[in-house]
């Protein structure tokens, strides 16, 4: 039981200000119950040793090049090596002195698409000439003059929302900086930002299939659907024409290895890619099962590649393999395949196997009927509204040799 | 000629399925009370076996048994010792209702692929205790019982009765009366004198 007992930090106050090679005292009080030993931990700073008496009070060391809010925690061992955490507290990391200027780590920054993402650092310059990054420092601000190229949050993180160019501003204190950032072009295709659509983009956008839209502008996702998929594919081949290579058409062909199998028995998924071209089809295709990412495989020397598959739940499933395509060969879609996963008999649970716990479901509900309290229609193995002995046996029977239940 | 020869033939039908008839009934296995009749004095307890006779393969059992609530109340209901010989058993004691008079849903199965048991024997112990007197009716109803390839067996039904009966009052000994008796009469002599 962790229970009952609680850790307080009591020193030092949340937000206290330290700077590289300072010592951070830490007191720590027990609020509740009794401990065997105390810890602290910061992040970026790292744990001191447990103490087993009280008062807890602890020394940790600031690394240097270390800035920014960082977490500051206790750690109590308590009965059966079980462990309690105190209430998390911040203390601010920041130069020991002023800097002299900031500046950012890069000059101009563009963008490809719209809905990407870039974060660039700061550089602190102090009367040394020493320098250090302040990219994370509470006391830098960011904003951009143009949001609807370029928007920045507080944290730096910039976003790429049309084209044209935004000037983001860093400020620390009275210091300030400014960075040029290009948004993408208005050339619907054009992914990388160089003006021109053509098969840099098609193999950007090849490498991004399956990735989800940043939000309903994502220049990735050519088509609009919501998804970047190969039909976006399909649509930057058209825009781009003769500055894309001709991609050979490929068939991806799916096979399951069984159409019926029982729980968490395995399932064999095999891919077969083949190429209408000179150049043989490489790279990977990923299973997608329901509508979800199983797995990847990556094509062998003759097309060919599987997995093995033994989570999926018990029911009927729709499986397709995608074939991403690669610098000479076009993405494509098997045909989808069915296969039905079916519950072993009397593994009411589900779990993989008949043991006790299933004849367990079936007495916790034994003699009930349907829509009575405490029926469980697991235990209902004949599905005939009542439990009785015929789903008692049921489960029973297929129980290994030797097997004793209570 | 004819005539005759038919109903020989018709004769003969008639008695072999006549003389049939008993021997089908009596190799049906047989669900009974022990001892179909059985006393018992308000506030002490009487125990009945649930038996089974001329079973084959016998798997799995559920069974509901009924008695007058306000004469009797079930103490408790445990298994027999028949089915547990086949190898391990799982046993659901049953619900005790001694408001309505039931021990409803009471069950035991074999475990694993084995076959069923075979023969007669106790499949459950019944424990009553006298509340009142009268006669209770111990009747069997809601009867399963299963092969190994779970399949029903057919079975006959024999209920059984327990009679209540008033705590006795206690009589003397012989000994003890006939000292009494002599006390009496040494005060009579004694008296006399």
């Amino acid at each position: 039981m962790t229970c009952g007992q609680q850790l307080a930090i009591t020193s030092p106050s949340n937000g206290a200000v330290y700077s590289a090679g300072q010592i951070v005292t830490v007191t720590v009080s027990v609020t509740s119950g009794q401990v065997l030993a105390v810890q602290v931990g910061a992040q970026d700073i790292g744990f001191s040793a447990y103490q087993t008496t009280s008062p807890y009070s602890f020394s940790l060391t600031v690394p240097t090049e270390t800035i920014g809010l960082k977490n500051l925690f206790a750690v109590g061992l308590v009965a059966n090596e079980a462990v309690i955490v105190s209430p998390v507290i911040n203390i601010d990391v920041e130069p020991g002195a002023a800097p002299t200027a900031i500046s950012f780590q890069q000059s101009l920054v563009t963008f490809g698409y719209v809905g990407q993402q870039r974060r660039i650092g700061v550089t602190a310059t102090f009367a040394d000439g020493s320098t250090i990054d302040v990219s994370q420092s509470s006391q830098i601000q960011f904003s951009s003059d143009t949001p609807t190229v370029v928007s920045v949050d507080p944290t730096g993180l910039m976003s790429a929302n049309g084209s044209g160019t935004a000037n983001i501003t860093v400020s620390y204190g009275n210091l300030t900086a400014t960075m040029k950032a290009i948004g993408p072009t208005a050339v619907k295709g054009d992914l990388n930002g160089d003006g021109v659509v053509n098969s840099d983009d098609l193999f950007l956008l090849e490498s991004m299939l399956g990735s989800t839209p940043t939000g309903p502008n994502d220049s990735r996702d050519i088509n609009g659907d919501g998804k970047i998929d190969i039909l976006d594919v399909q649509a930057l081949l058209t825009l781009c024409g003769a500055s894309c290579p001709t991609l050979s058409s490929t068939t991806t062909g799916l096979s399951a290895s069984t159409n019926q199998v029982q729980l968490a028995k395995p399932v064999t998924l095999s891919a077969t890619v083949t190429g209408s071209g000179s150049n043989t089809p490489t790279g990977s295709v990923s299973f997608v099962v329901d509508g979800q990412l199983e797995d990847i495989g990556a094509l062998n020397a003759l097309n060919q590649t599987s997995i093995v598959v033994t989570s999926l739940p018990v029911g009927t499933h729709t499986i397709v393999g995608i074939y991403t395509g690669d610098s000479a060969n076009s993405p494509s879609t098997s045909q989808s395949v069915s296969t039905q996963i079916v519950a072993i008999p009397g593994d009411v649970n589900s779990d993989g196997v008949v043991d006790c716990a299933d004849l367990a479901i079936v007495k916790g509900s034994f003699g009930k009927k349907t829509g009575q309290p405490g029926f469980d229609p697991r235990a209902d193995v004949n599905k005939d509204g009542v439990v009785n002995v015929l789903d008692l046996s049921a489960v029973a029977r297929q129980l290994p040799p030797g097997t004793t239940c209570h | 000629m004819n005539r005759l020869r038919v109903a020989g033939i018709i004769a003969g039908v008639f008695l072999a399925s006549v003389f049939s008839l008993p021997t089908f009934a009596d190799s049906m296995p047989t669900l009974s009370i022990d001892p179909a009749s059985s006393s018992v004095s308000v506030g002490s307890n009487v125990t009945l076996d649930v038996n089974i006779a001329n079973v084959t393969d016998l798997y799995a059992f559920q069974f509901d048994l009924s008695f007058a609530p306000g004469l009797l109340s079930a103490a408790s209901i445990v298994e027999g010792s028949f089915l547990p010989g086949g190898g391990a058993t799982f046993f659901i004691p049953g619900t005790i209702d001694n408001v309505g008079g039931t021990v409803a849903s009471t069950a035991d199965t074999l475990l694993g692929p084995g076959p069923g048991v075979d023969g007669s024997g106790t499949l459950a112990i019944l424990t009553l205790t006298g509340l009142a007197p009268g006669t209770s009716a111990i009747d069997l109803s809601n009867v399963f019982l299963l092969d190994s390839n779970l399949n029903p067996i057919d079975a006959r039904l024999q209920s059984g009765s327990v009679t209540v009966s008033s705590p006795t009052t206690p009589v003397p000994e012989p000994n003890t009366f006939v000292l009494l008796m002599a006390g009496v009469g040494v005060l009579i002599f004694l008296r006399r004198k």
